[in-house]
């Protein structure tokens, strides 16, 4: 099935994301396009996989995105949201819960000396997920992290699945900012932004708010600005997602232009 | 019919990464080894680069810095990637 929908991006997104630089938070990209889809369909559509997913371009608050879809042969869609015909996000979903055995959860070695959530991380209430860190590797970030009941994701105290791959995202955001605490004084928070998801898999529709979730990050790959870490989420025992995600950093903080991203051509 | 410029292997093992890192849909035989890599050409925008970097610095141990002067060319297109790759590769 092809279709074409509007989507109409609410101001409730931009709070606490980030503070005087409202940008819509990529995971909530995704929950808008599912919503979308199931608005459509007219039931409840159970997010099982990303294959891959890009994200090429900030949102702003009131922007108005236009979402396109194509069904694949493999069972997967692929989508595409644009804004005034310019590429915001392409990728392809996978609906249907993924059933393979899910991985028992990374255990890291418990971190003595950590830094502070606050003071590394932009994210803001209702935004903020991370709550602290549980444990560290050289090359890997463990943290506490809930999804806020007063989160726009949030719904009847759950939260769509998904939302985990964003305890994830600040799990890599606070590692890198951990990296810069300690080469030396003066890091502070910065932006930093979702760019990429490759081979994600869910096995939760949902996730309960306000209840302790783990993310493990652990970098896969690194060409700054651009960090590539595999993720993995866990409620107590049982794993919600793994995957692998890809951030960008930007080396300085400039305005949060679109084009001032890199300077690769 | 524009013409395109056909590929060397090492242009078209390049070209296979790409566009398997991107998840691009063309055939890696159809890049145009002369055409850019970015915008008109194939089409990449800047975090595509990032993502092609990151690829080749995984698979062939070349470092391309973000603030290379030279980026420009050396991203010109498969070809001249390809010589620039082939030129520092380490593994």
């Amino acid at each position: 099935m092809n279709s074409t929908l509007d989507i109409a991006v609410a101001d409730t997104w931009f709070e606490g994301h980030f503070p005087g630089n409202p940008i819509l938070p990529g995971v909530a990209q995704l929950a808008l396009v599912v919503e979308a889809l199931a608005r459509e369909r007219g039931t409840a559509l159970a997010l099982g996989g990303i294959p891959f997913v890009r994200l090429r371009q900030l949102v702003r608050p009131g922007e108005r995105l236009r979402l396109a879809t194509e069904a694949r042969a493999n069972d997967t869609l692929r989508v595409a949201l644009t804004r005034d015909g310019a590429p915001v996000m392409n990728g392809e979903l996978r609906f249907g819960l993924h059933t393979a055995d899910r991985p028992a959860a990374p255990a890291l070695p418990v971190l003595a000396d950590a830094p502070p959530v606050e003071a590394l991380l932009p994210h803001q209430p209702p935004m903020r997920f991370v709550t602290g860190v549980l444990g560290a590797s050289a090359d890997g970030l463990a943290c506490s992290a809930r999804v806020p009941s007063n989160c726009p994701l949030v719904a009847g105290g759950l939260a769509p699945a998904l939302a985990a791959i964003e305890a994830a995202a600040q799990t890599g955001a606070l590692w890198e900012a951990a990296r810069r605490w300690r080469d030396g004084p003066g890091a502070g928070p910065r932006a930093g932004y979702l760019v990429g998801l490759r081979d994600v898999s869910l096995f939760a529709t949902h996730v309960p708010a306000d209840t302790a979730l783990t993310a493990t990050v652990t970098l896969e790959a690194l060409g700054p600005p651009l960090a590539h870490y595999a993720m993995q989420v866990d409620l107590g025992e049982r794993c919600i997602l793994h995957g692998t995600l890809a951030a960008l950093i930007p080396p300085t903080c400039p305005p949060p232009m679109t084009d001032s991203r890199s300077t690769m051509p | 019919m524009t013409t395109t410029t056909l590929q060397t292997a090492e242009e078209t093992r390049l070209a296979t990464l790409i566009v398997e890192a991107l998840n691009l849909e063309i055939a890696p035989a159809e890049v145009d080894a002369a055409a850019p890599l970015y915008r008109d050409g194939l089409g990449l925008d800047s975090i595509d680069i990032l993502e092609v970097a990151l690829v080749i610095s995984k698979t062939y141990g070349v470092q391309l810095k973000a603030d290379d002067a030279d980026n420009v060319r050396i991203f010109g297109s498969l070809r001249s990637l390809s010589e620039h790759v082939q030129k520092h590769r380490t593994k």
